[in-house]
């Protein structure tokens, strides 16, 4: 594994700090602001109208196993499942991670007995597909078409098959909304879906959904550290100008493998 | 051969190679499976008897210790690292686990084909599909022979399952992937419609861009000289600035965005921050 080097020591733990200590700003009941994102103030109307057509939805996770942006996708699956649960509406998850199957199972239960729905939860609508993408990609695209979904959510990490899966999304007639910080799949997901939440906007999806101070906290926290990157690289600048870019302190500082 | 990197070894690491990780052959090589099995058990069983509640602190200390064992990895200077001897075994421990997790897929599709076929009606073709589809890949893949290179005869089971593998998988999926080509098309065409001014740009930047492509579109403006002040403006130049400025920018500035965005997430799940979104809080 790559080791961090003087300038990843410093700066990490100075960034966490700034992220940890707007948590605590907010948790101590500090009104933070958070602008609001239409994709996501979506998510309610596309479940709403999966509910009025009477047809389940489906939640794509994309190809990512047990990782970070797998996990916040997860995440959403509990707020949507909340949602469509209230109105005995399924969600079917169709995944490529076998691994994920338990803590799927374990997020769609908790938001059935959140909302009183415990026995509306079905195990079943979390599918082990393939673990192969476009083995995945035809069993989803199979789903679309057997269940008539009515709506349809891609979160996560996706390659090619996202056109393909999209797409069959538009012929079955269902609302769309895809959310993803891989910024190659962000033109196929603008051409075909209602809704894109694209970049840092997939990270801040449960914030804006919840409102719950740890989560607005981190956000409010990650613009102050984007700030200070931002300041980083102006000095960069500056100092690049005025003493050329071998002189320069801050960019020998930075340099991966400079520690 | 004599500027091989000095491995470090892990903290306490000699005393479990000597004591607990060294090679066992014989009565003592079954005797530690059947240990390594009832310490399995156990683990299960104390699970089991576990609250939700104490099950959940269990899942925040195991999360905070993962991370910890990374991040002594990462922030140590290789010379002090405590961690650097475990990595690697760690690896092949996750390795093995993420083996065993196949096994969970194949419960799930079993029960939920399982499932449909016992109920029958109009989707249960599907599932006796998937069944002869397991089974059959399942069988002859076990009884099926390495193809070695010019061999003109191989066995039954090899034969079945190259045209399994090879003449249904494979083509299958090159067929979905060939499928992209359709649904660009369409998805282009729904993209290009110009409802409004953002539209509208999208759709003459990508008319430039792939007029800069092709040969007939450079053809257009070949008559500027490639040396002229003019030149700025010749499509192909034209396409190159869009995408090496403009959309180099744009996509880094996404990238930006979502490097600090998993940053914050990633340190929201390292201490449990975030546990209200997976179950409800302790």
């Amino acid at each position: 594994m790559e080791t961090a080097n003087a300038a990843a020591r410093i700066l990490l733990p100075l960034l966490a700090l700034l992220v940890i200590l707007n948590i605590q700003r907010a948790k101590r009941g500090r009104e933070l602001f958070i602008r609001r994102l239409p994709g996501i103030d979506a998510i309610e109307e596309v479940v709403g109208r999966a509910v009025e057509l009477g047809r389940p939805v489906l939640f794509s996770i994309g190809l990512g196993g047990v990782d970070i942006t797998t996990l916040q996708a997860v995440s959403v699956i509990g707020h949507v499942t909340q949602l469509a649960a209230r109105f005995r509406t399924r969600v079917i998850v169709p995944t490529v991670s076998a691994m994920l199957i338990p803590v799927i199972e374990e997020v769609q239960r908790e938001a059935h007995v959140a909302v009183g729905a415990e026995e509306a939860f079905n195990a079943q609508d979390i599918r082990f597909l393939s673990d192969a993408q476009f083995a995945y990609a035809a069993g989803v695209v199979g789903l679309m078409h057997r269940e008539q979904v009515g709506a349809n959510f891609f979160f996560g990490t996706f390659a090619a098959e996202s056109l393909v899966m999209a797409e069959n999304g538009q012929a079955v007639g269902a609302v769309q909304i895809a959310a993803t910080p891989d910024s190659n799949q962000i033109p196929f997901f603008l051409a075909t879906c209602d809704y894109t939440i694209l970049g840092e906007e997939y990270y801040a999806t449960t914030a804006l959904l919840s409102r719950e101070p740890v989560l607005t906290g981190s956000l409010v926290g990650q613009d102050y550290v984007k700030l200070t990157l931002l300041v980083l690289i102006v000095l960069g600048l500056l100092l690049t100008l005025v003493q050329g870019e071998e002189a320069n302190l801050l960019a020998q500082f930075l340099k991966p493998g400079g520690a | 051969m004599g500027d091989q990197p000095q491995v470090v070894t892990g903290l306490f690491q000699t005393w479990f190679s000597e004591h607990l990780f060294c090679p066992l052959t014989g009565v003592w090589f079954w005797l530690a499976v059947l240990a390594s099995i009832l310490a399995f058990c156990g683990v299960l069983a104390v699970l089991q008897k576990l609250n939700s509640a104490a099950r959940r602190r269990l899942t925040v200390v195991c999360t905070f210790l993962a991370g910890l064992f990374y991040s002594l990895d990462f922030f140590c200077p290789e010379r002090w690292d405590p961690v650097q001897g475990y990595v690697q075994p760690l690896g092949n421990f996750l390795l093995v686990l993420s083996g065993f997790s196949i096994g969970l897929g194949i419960i799930n599709l079993v029960m939920v084909h399982g499932r449909r076929l016992a109920r029958g009606g109009g989707g249960a073709i599907n599932s006796v599909a998937f069944f002869l589809g397991f089974l059959g890949m399942l069988v002859f893949g076990l009884l099926a022979q390495p193809v070695e290179d010019g061999a003109t005869r191989v066995s039954f089971a090899t034969g079945v399952f190259e045209v399994l593998f090879r003449g249904l998988l494979n083509s299958l999926d090159a067929t979905t992937f060939a499928l992209l080509g359709f649904f660009i098309v369409t998805a282009a065409y729904r993209a290009f419609r110009i409802r409004t001014v953002e539209a509208g740009l999208m759709t003459v930047v990508a008319f430039l861009v792939m007029l800069g492509q092709v040969p007939a579109g450079q053809a257009l403006t070949a008559w500027i000289p490639e040396d002229h002040a003019l030149a700025l403006l010749r499509i192909e130049n034209i396409q190159n600035w869009l995408l090496t400025v403009p959309n180099t920018a744009a996509a880094r500035g996404i990238l930006f965005g979502s490097a600090v965005g998993g940053f914050a997430l990633s340190l929201r799940v390292w201490l449990s921050l975030e546990q209200g979104s997976y179950f409800r809080e302790m």
